[in-house]
């Protein structure tokens, strides 16, 4: 997504003190997709990568969770 | 088919491969593997621009790096012509060959400059990274479709325009009851293997003669091609090829590197080695599959093809290399596939480009095509509302049809369906994988809101190019059988499959069978492995040979044991009595002995219990298949998931189905890759964007599921005595089309995919994504 890994702190953000659960994980996937700066390349614009951001970041939460 | 063959006892088993013990040992010889005293090392620089004129070359400083022997430009070769055509001056083509080194302007990125020759690899590389190339950069055409431009004086950019066709067209599309129409690209890849080529040119002055090694596939053809370029006779050049690690069309063709080791190697006198990186592997090793189709097809009103109009763009790339005009010929040729298509007109637009140059990809041409033919039927089934599969039954050339010739060319060669039932072998493909039960348990999953789907393609492949093939044969004291022939192996199986053939009709273990292929200096006559000719061709000259030999064999044996010939058979090396009682045997060791030139039994024959056989041939063979898929499209991602692959496909004799399995699913992975991974992308600069495994994605174990094979031998070949079709191309063939088929089915959107690969963002953006 980006050159290095890196905590997103706004999806962190959205996640404290919720419980875990749909809306939780959507608001914090929507945190993490506003705060990425995706890199660009002959493959994959940053638009679809940043769209790819929502669904494997709720994915990731989801699975976390179960 | 005769009796020997008919008794086969190796034909048709999966036997162990005898090529392996020195692959799974290391001790394999690949061409990085092969060293000569004094060896110097070459390295090649190359343009770093899509299109200019070389201004000033600057190699001082290189010349001047302790380790360097020599650093040339095209003027130091200006007596070496441009990298001549397999087969010879084609003079409309002539003026688009690939100089070795760039004569005052490159093509494209990646275009061969200067060379360097040093005492390691390392002070090669170091050198060529001083040398300063200034130039003056021209625009680059990097778009077939846009209007040629002129690419030296007196030549257009469009090197030709092929046409291929038959039949009424115009008044097809006039009175047709339907018109559906499509346009429709491949995206540029080709073959990536494991080994990047690799070539070592050595002059041995005792001999006199000029050695090339390392290019495999068609040693005797750039033998001659050398010996044009070099202006020496053919038999003071030999091509040696060593052990190979995926060839798949793009290893074995002559370059321009392979001309530069030779030319070397004979100045200096001292071998030169050139082992290619991945880099240079991706911008200077041939590309293939880029073309766009516009595609209309007549109908009737139940559906009936009328007629199939078909206009291409081939991107052939900045120079015409070894195959001319091959693919974009024989695609004209073989688009029609296995339907009956009453007229028919391909125009394709044969252009070049500032990209690497283009060839052949393992099914050239039937990649490509079989993408656009099976689009265009899916499409007319859903404008006609009729189902895919009838459709294509009533479109489908029938078994009783066969022979069915074609006026169209593929490779020089009239077009003409050799044998098959192409509907039959589909019917047989539907029903081991349950058709009907699996499009409901698809559309049950889809009411759940599951983007999955199901996707066929037929296709009808080609195999076996001629003219001929010759294989001599000879048993030694020992027994043991030397199968010389002027093939060429990739990888595929070549020693076992010969072995195989020649072990059934001598009535021999296998194992006790060796075989020669790739060495010019072993036999001066050979068409290498290309276009899955090798079974085909070779392996029948192979069987031919062998009964020769086995006639000459029984004979000898008749006389000592004073039995009739037709008396006698050989059983594990031993002439013994046909009838299975006990008496006197020798075995085909003693009987070579007896064909001793020293021998008194041989009489006045000639010496040695050998023979030739040589095989004839006016067509090449159709073998034919399809493929289904089952895909499940994740509409977040674009991420395409394979369910399920089956691919059916009739050989006609399978020699080692084991082999042919394993052709087919190497074929399936490349083929996936060209579906939904592998694109050769450029800038409009002309710079090439995917030149790292970073950004030419190869499909990799996880994705590519293992697939079902149905492999039948229904329909053997009349055109050869074994009834053999070819194996090589079968699994790639129509993964494009098939997948296509199965995500345009899972998203609901027929006729969606249009593009090949289908890549992630490609798929999201049919989705309305961004």
């Amino acid at each position: 997504m980006e050159v290095n890994p890196r905590r997103i702190a706004a999806a962190e953000r959205a996640l404290a003190g919720a419980a875990p659960g749909d809306q939780a994980f959507r608001a914090a996937a929507q945190a993490a997709m506003a705060a990425v700066d995706p890199m660009e390349d002959i493959i994959n614009t940053a638009e679809f990568r940043r769209d790819l951001v929502l669904a494997v970041a709720r994915r990731a939460l989801e699975r976390a969770a179960a | 088919m005769n009796s020997a063959a008919a008794k086969a006892r190796w034909i048709g088993q999966s036997v162990a491969r005898l090529e392996d013990p020195p692959l799974v040992t290391g001790r394999g010889q690949f061409a990085g593997d092969i060293n000569f005293p004094h060896q110097l090392f070459m390295r090649v620089v190359r343009s770093a621009h899509a299109h200019g004129r070389i201004t000033r070359i600057d190699a001082a400083a290189a010349r001047a790096l302790p380790g360097v022997f020599a650093v040339w430009t095209a003027q130091d070769i200006a007596e070496v012509p441009p990298v001549d055509f397999r087969e010879g001056s084609i003079p409309a083509l002539d003026p688009y060959r690939q100089p070795v080194l760039a004569t005052g302007r490159v093509r494209y990125v990646g275009d061969p400059i200067a060379a360097v020759f040093a005492e390691d690899p390392y002070v090669a590389e170091d050198a060529a990274d001083l040398i300063v190339v200034e130039l003056e950069e021209l625009p680059a055409l990097v778009d077939a479709q846009a209007a040629p431009v002129d690419f030296s004086p007196g030549h257009s950019s469009e090197a030709a325009v092929i046409r291929q066709g038959y039949g009424d067209v115009d008044a097809a599309f006039r009175t047709a009851a339907h018109i559906v129409e499509l346009e429709l690209a491949i995206g540029r890849h080709s073959g990536v293997p494991l080994e990047t080529r690799g070539a070592i040119g050595r002059y041995d002055a005792a001999r006199g003669v000029l050695e090339l090694h390392g290019a495999a596939k068609v040693p005797h053809r750039n033998q001659e091609l050398l010996a044009r370029m070099l202006k020496l006779p053919p038999s003071a050049i030999h091509v040696h090829e060593s052990h190979v690690g995926g060839g798949f069309g793009v290893r074995g063709e002559l370059y321009p590197e392979d001309v530069l080791v030779c030319v070397a190697a004979e100045r200096f006198h001292r071998p030169v080695k050139w082992i290619e990186d991945r880099r240079e592997h991706l911008i200077a090793a041939n590309h293939s599959r880029e073309q766009t189709h516009k595609v209309r097809a007549a109908l009737d009103a139940n559906g009936i093809i009328l007629a199939i109009d078909d206009r291409y763009f081939h991107d052939q790339g900045a120079y015409v290399r070894t195959h001319a005009a091959r693919v974009v010929h024989m695609t004209a040729g073989i688009l029609p596939g296995p339907y009956r298509v009453p007229a028919y007109r391909a125009i394709g637009h044969f252009r070049l480009t500032n990209k690497t140059p283009a060839a052949t990809y393992r099914a050239p041409g039937r990649y490509e095509t079989t993408f656009v033919r099976e689009r265009l039927v899916d499409a007319i089934a859903h404008a006609l509302k009729i189902d895919r599969v009838e459709l294509r039954r009533r479109n489908t050339i029938g078994p009783q049809e066969m022979p069915y010739p074609r006026p169209l060319e593929a490779l020089g060669e009239e077009i003409e369906y050799d044998s098959g039932d192409y509907a039959g072998l589909l019917a047989k493909l539907l029903a081991k994988i349950g058709w009907d039960a699996l499009n409901e348990a698809v559309g049950r999953r889809k009411a759940t809101g599951e983007r999955v789907g199901v996707g066929l393609a037929m296709f009808v492949e080609k195999s076996g190019l001629g003219p001929t093939d010759g294989v001599k044969i000879s048993i030694d004291t020992s027994g043991m059988v030397n199968v010389v022939t002027g093939g060429a192996s990739l990888g595929q199986g070549f020693e076992t499959v010969m072995a195989q053939v020649a072990a059934d009709a001598l009535g021999v273990d296998y194992r006790r069978c060796r075989v020669v292929h790739g060495q010019t200096d072993r036999i001066p006559f050979g068409i290498g492995a290309h276009a899955s000719r090798a079974t085909v061709m070779t392996a029948s000259a192979t069987h031919i040979a062998a009964l020769n030999v086995r006639r000459k064999a029984l004979a000898v044996a008749a006389e000592l044991l004073q039995a009739s010939p037709d008396a006698l058979d050989i059983i594990a090396g031993e002439v013994v009595r046909n009838d299975g009682k006990a008496g006197p045997s020798i075995s085909l060791g003693a009987i070579a002995q007896n064909l001793a030139p020293t021998a008194k039994a041989r009489g006045e024959r000639e010496p040695g219990l050998t023979a030739e056989g040589w095989f004839k041939t006016e067509h090449q063979v159709y073998p034919y298949g399809s493929h289904v898929a089952v895909v499940r499209v994740d509409a977040e991602t674009g991420r395409v998931a394979i369910e399920r692959y089956c691919i059916a496909y009739d050989i006609g004799r399978a020699i080692n189905p084991a082999l042919v399995r394993g052709q087919i699913v190497g074929g399936y992975a490349q083929g996936l890759g060209g579906a939904l991974f592998e694109e050769f992308s450029y800038s409009e600069a002309g710079d090439p964007l995917a030149a790292t495994f970073a950004d030419y994605l190869l499909p990799a174990l996880h994705e590519v599921p293992a697939p079902e094979v149905l492999l039948r031998e229904d329909y053997t070949s009349p055109l050869n005595p074994l009834g053999i079709k070819g194996a090589g191309e079968s699994g790639i063939t129509a993964v494009g089309a098939t997948i296509a088929s199965a995500i345009d089915d899972a998203i609901g959107m027929p006729g969606a995919v249009r593009q090949l690969p289908i890549t992630p963002q490609r798929l999201r953006r049919l989705l309305g994504g961004r």
